[in-house]
């Protein structure tokens, strides 16, 4: 983690300085949370001068607004940015398939990594050189690193189960542990089985058996180990709180959604993960709680049921984008 | 009021031009409203700069100025329209409120201007972390480079971000 450097004998502030220095404050601070040390550092840098002081106030208030873009105003500045290259690469696309193909294929194998994804409502078992299986839940992409010397994948978007347990009947492989990465953190398995979802700000853990050992971010030196039946939620800065987990297994597996007392708009949120399009609830259904076993295959199905057991009535404007209103 | 203290040929070239800018705006903007108002911006222009000693062409370098003020606010219409077009697929419950819209919307042109003073690497790199919300490791990935290449490009977009909102 790169600091900005400050000379110990501080020439007298330069505007042009302040700014270069403030933006790598910025870059610092958009990586994650501060620790004690340099929000010390920071404090004593703001405090230099007004103009530093000035500069931060600015930095932050950029910081904060960057960090509420809606995925309506990125959608927009994405829609009106000139995307040359990606125009091209489509044209191209149409040209010559199997050429392209070929090329992926070449430079994936020169940076030894292999992408594998699943669409919305897919669900597919991978398996890794070592033996270990990776299951991809829906719109999930993960990065398999083909190094000779370590085993490793990164997860990029949605969740993973992961299964290393059954590699106890090959000794050779079984001293080394996979690595699976996502953000800046680490998770180091060794016969074990987990499930990982990655998230925004934080990533989602649960064990079903064995232990894994979660290195998050640099900010935490020491690792924090889960054991089976427990789950955490972590970031890039920290481990949360370790709970009990009450179930055996990942349900989405099998094709089902679990909800023991769920709130609405999570079960929602939920099912949209399976489903292409949106769904969408009214403030007044919110406070529903949803308990059952439904459908992740045949959500419109869920949809229905969900009207059985709770007073909400489901409204398709479009097979895309559905409103759940009380009825 | 302005005009007060303005050199008295910004008068004249007022009175002379107004009239044909408003209209001109107005024809290419679809809107008499809008066209008067940029008109009026293009002579609001006029003050902060010095008029050329001998303005031959004064329709030329009045056009000039409007067309810089048209495409500008043509470039901001096509970002408006897309941030609504993208409203619009949300449903009500969802909207933001008028406050909260003017902020972002605000926040995306600066963003937007800032973007086209940046090298094109780093524009992809700000697009990918701000507004996909990939990490800066996953960035790395995604484009093929270093994370200390992505790290330095996002210190140089902070940076012009900075000297946009001075």
């Amino acid at each position: 983690m790169n600091r900005p450097r400050h000379p110990r004998h501080a020439p007298p502030p330069n505007a042009a300085d302040i700014l270069k220095e403030a933006s790598q404050w910025m870059l610092r601070v958009s990586e994650g949370p501060l620790d004690a040390r340099e929000r010390a550092v920071l404090a004593e840098w703001r405090a230099r001068s007004a103009e530093h002081e000035r500069t931060w106030r600015r930095a932050e208030q950029l910081l904060a607004r960057l960090g509420a873009l809606t995925p309506a105003a990125a959608a927009a500045l994405k829609a009106v940015r000139p995307r040359r290259r990606a125009t091209r690469r489509l044209v191209w696309l149409a040209a010559t398939p199997t050429m392209l193909w070929a090329a992926c294929r070449s430079a994936r194998h020169a940076w030894h990594e292999q992408c594998e994804h699943t669409g919305i409502g897919e669900r597919r078992t991978v398996t890794l050189s070592d033996g270990s299986l990776v299951t991809l839940n829906t719109d999930t992409e993960i990065l398999i690193e083909r190094d000779a010397d370590t085993h490793g994948l990164r997860l990029l978007r949605g969740d993973i189960l992961v299964d290393t347990a059954h590699r106890h009947a090959a000794p050779a492989s079984s001293t080394r542990r996979l690595r699976v990465r996502v953000g800046q953190s680490a998770i180091l398995a060794r016969a074990t089985r987990f499930e990982l979802r990655q998230g925004r700000p934080r990533h989602q853990l649960a064990v079903f058996s064995g232990e894994v050992e979660i290195r998050a971010g640099a900010a935490m030196p020491i690792p924090a180990r889960i054991g089976a039946g427990q789950q955490a939620l972590f970031s890039d800065a920290q481990v949360g709180s370790i709970m009990p987990l009450h179930r055996r297994d990942a349900a989405w597996r099998e094709g089902r959604l679990v909800a023991h007392g769920m709130p609405l708009p999570q079960f929602l949120g939920e099912l949209e993960r399976y489903r292409g399009g949106t769904l969408r609830w009214r403030d007044d259904v919110a406070g529903l709680k949803v308990s059952g076993d439904f459908s992740l295959a045949d959500t419109d199905l869920s949809l229905a049921l969900l009207e059985k057991a709770l007073p909400v009535r489901v409204r398709y404007f479009t097979r895309y984008w559905v409103l759940v209103v009380p009825s | 009021m302005h005009r007060a203290v303005a050199p008295p040929s910004i008068d004249l070239l007022y009175h002379e031009h107004q009239p044909w800018l408003t209209t001109w705006l107005s024809r290419k903007l679809n809107c008499r409203n809008l066209g008067a108002d940029l008109a009026q911006d293009t002579f609001v222009r006029l003050l902060d700069r010095r008029l050329p000693a001998d303005l031959r062409a004064p329709r030329a370098y009045l056009t000039t100025i409007a067309k810089g003020l048209l495409s500008n606010h043509l470039r901001r219409q096509k970002l408006e329209d897309a941030y609504l077009l993208a409203l619009a697929a949300l449903p009500e419950p969802t909207q933001p409120s008028p406050e909260e819209r003017a902020i972002l919307l605000e926040t995306l042109h600066v963003i937007n201007d800032v973007l086209d003073g940046l090298p094109a690497q780093a524009r992809q790199v700000f697009l990918l972390s701000q507004c996909d919300g990939l990490t800066y490791a996953d960035t790395a990935v995604r484009l093929g480079v270093s994370l200390r290449t992505v790290k330095r490009h996002m210190a140089l977009s902070f940076h012009h971000c900075l000297v946009a909102l001075a």
